[in-house]
């Protein structure tokens, strides 16, 4: 084996020098926070989590509703987001970069078990007994009948569904966030709301949020 | 504001009122710490579990262990320090041998070296030269390998890869598999699978997708905008063609009638057959033949039959047998969305809309190109040209589906 030393070498990391331990302050931008979690920071590894984290669950939150798979697919985000860290051309799309893993993997737990759903005992969609401490039933109920039918939409339009009607997201970070362009993030929500609202129709608990006319049609 | 808004607005707080009420976050800083970080248990601890798990309980733990264990890598027998640069003698390869079974063998005077080896993930960077890579399917692990600018993602594969840092090119030939390629041309990511190669610049632009077997050299790629230079990949062979039904006068009597055209399956909304159609017709002859419409037709059953690559080629056809017509702007413009919806190459179809816009200036397709222009921009990082076009559709279409976009560009205005 013939070891070298490029000229161009940057990413080469020295030996730390013996004696005194300095530790150095966490970054408070995201995209010195990247960088110090590239240069194998552990202390900034954890800040990035503590930082990141809460948004990405919401993110999860609002495509999957409250799901008993929940931290798994929040952990393999940040599995993956270290493991690629390299591949974040803006530090500065740090949290949008996260976004769209979170949505990939979201989708992919999704398609999983439409996969699966014909051999699942319990139905898809069926939500945990969690229940905040602020939930009255009739939101509750209605949490329940919104996830149910949102898994039977398509999952590409579930999602940009979800982060449009449930999350507030706008338009611009719904295309990004999906990697569409707006033109087809548009027609993804739109499709998906004239579905909903027709499957809404059979939820007891959800018609009376139905417009007289949507009632109706 | 409708009641379902407010009902999802309520849905929304809820959840966040769970998420309050038992936060993840902290689980997951433990979930995620290395293992070395953690607490150990006490010699006292360790000795009570002994006692209790016995001996199959430690085979157990072996066997945990080892699933659990951090992937490893030898060359020439020793075992390199993670990050240093690994050069191949002059006259024959460097393997690099994964303890998955996986293999990457720099070929004489290549130089690389693995930047990263952790439980899930494994990155090598190659700097300059050849590699074969040889990635067991098998497994969580996620391969990536750095060149230059290019990067890489993998899949189980067999495949080799060259980079001249010089030219900052990139040259990759799979064998079995799957890989995606991102960074310069590639944009976000574009895959390539089983038979094909590819030859990408980042100093030229340069991006040329081709096959194995055949040496299609970017000379003889179709007219393009320019600053793309970007040949489509060939189309894969077509299936051998069926007996053509000869119908009319020649045909037996009671015989079946003959097929509908694909023209006539077009029209009438069934594209998957249409495509089929197009294919046992001979889809090459009808490029070669086609009328503008024809052709345009043809693009669009292929994409809604799934099949971009043939898509691409009855565009190209078509702007190539009939440059400088409105139809010839409108394919480039139909070709910007095949590569910005389909592949993710976002410089690529920056440059289709780009040529749309040179090509057909107030055109019926203005905005929609301007705004897919700034989309493209903008997700291929290129701050500087999507403010530009930003500003520009700010000025010419301040209520425009893009002006939410351009806005957040333009964020002084």
């Amino acid at each position: 084996m013939v070891t070298t030393s490029p000229t161009s070498e940057r990413r080469e990391t020295r030996p730390a020098p013996e004696g005194r331990l300095l530790r150095l302050p966490v970054p408070d931008s995201d995209a010195a926070l990247v960088l110090a979690v590239r240069a194998g920071r552990e202390d900034a590894r954890e800040e990035f989590v503590r930082r990141c984290a809460p948004d990405i669950e919401r993110i999860l939150y609002r495509v999957l509703g409250p799901d008993p798979e929940m931290e798994d697919v929040l952990h393999d985000v940040f599995i993956v987001a270290f493991g690629s860290l390299h591949t974040l051309r803006d530090p500065q799309a740090l949290r949008s970069w996260l976004v769209g893993i979170a949505i990939r993997k979201a989708r992919t737990l999704i398609a999983r078990r439409k996969r699966w759903r014909f051999i699942r005992s319990v139905p898809p969609g069926e939500l945990p007994d969690r229940e905040a401490p602020t939930m009255s039933a009739d939101v509750s109920d209605a949490l329940r009948s919104t996830y149910r039918i949102l898994t039977q939409l398509p999952v590409d339009d579930r999602i940009a569904f979800a982060l449009r009607k449930v999350d507030g997201m706008e338009l611009v970070a719904v295309a990004e966030a999906t990697d569409v362009s707006l033109a087809t993030a548009k027609r993804r929500i739109a499709r998906a709301e004239r579905r909903f609202v027709q499957l809404a129709r059979n939820h007891e608990v959800l018609v009376p949020w139905l417009d007289p006319e949507e009632r109706a049609r | 504001m409708r009641d379902l808004d407010v009902l999802f607005r309520r849905i929304a707080d809820e959840e966040d009122a769970l998420r309050t009420a038992d936060p993840a976050t902290e689980r997951l800083v433990r979930r995620l710490a290395p293992l070395s970080a953690r607490p150990r248990p006490s010699v006292r601890v360790w000795a009570l579990l002994a006692a209790s798990l016995g001996v199959l309980g430690v085979v157990l733990g072996v066997v945990l262990v080892q699933r659990r264990a951090t992937l490893a890598v030898t060359v020439g027998g020793g075992t390199p320090l993670v990050g240093t640069w690994l050069g191949a003698p002059d006259a024959k390869p460097l393997p690099l041998d994964f303890s998955d079974g996986s293999r990457f063998e720099l070929a004489a005077k290549s130089r690389g070296r693995v930047v990263a080896l952790e439980r899930a993930t494994a990155r090598v960077e190659l700097a300059s030269g050849l590699m074969r890579v040889h990635v067991v399917p098998r497994g969580m692990i996620g391969w990536q390998i750095d060149a230059g600018k290019f990067g890489v993602r993998i899949t189980g594969t067999r495949f080799d890869v060259r980079y001249q840092p010089d030219g900052e090119v990139l040259e990759l030939s799979v064998e079995e598999g799957q890989v995606e390629l991102s960074g310069c041309v590639f944009g976000r990511a574009r895959k390539l699978a089983a038979g094909q190669r590819v030859r990408a610049s980042c100093q030229t632009g340069e991006l040329h997708i081709g096959y194995r077997d055949s040496a299609p050299s970017v000379a003889e790629a179709p007219r393009l905008p320019p600053a793309v230079a970007a040949a489509p990949s060939e189309p894969p062979a077509v299936a051998p063609l069926e007996p053509k039904a000869t119908g009319g006068r020649d045909a037996a009597p009671g015989a079946a009638p003959p097929p509908l055209s694909w023209l006539a399956l077009a029209k009438a909304g069934k594209y998957a057959d249409a495509y089929a159609a197009a294919q046992r017709d001979g889809f090459e002859a009808e490029c070669a033949k086609g009328t503008p419409e024809a052709l345009a037709m043809l693009a669009d059953v292929a994409r809604h039959a799934g099949a971009p690559r043939r898509a691409e080629q009855a565009l190209l056809a078509l702007r190539k047998r009939f440059p400088g017509t409105p139809d010839a702007a409108l394919a480039a413009f139909a070709l910007g969305r095949l590569e910005f919806d389909e592949y993710r190459a976002y410089p690529a179809a920056a440059n289709w809309f780009r040529a749309y816009l040179k090509e057909r200036p107030g055109g019926p397709m203005t905005r929609e190109a301007l705004g897919r222009l700034l989309e493209a921009l903008h997700r291929a990082g290129d701050n500087v040209g999507a403010r530009a076009v930003a500003e520009r559709y700010l000025r010419d279409y301040p209520s425009g589906p893009h002006a939410e976009l351009a806005s957040r560009v333009v964020p002084s205005r």
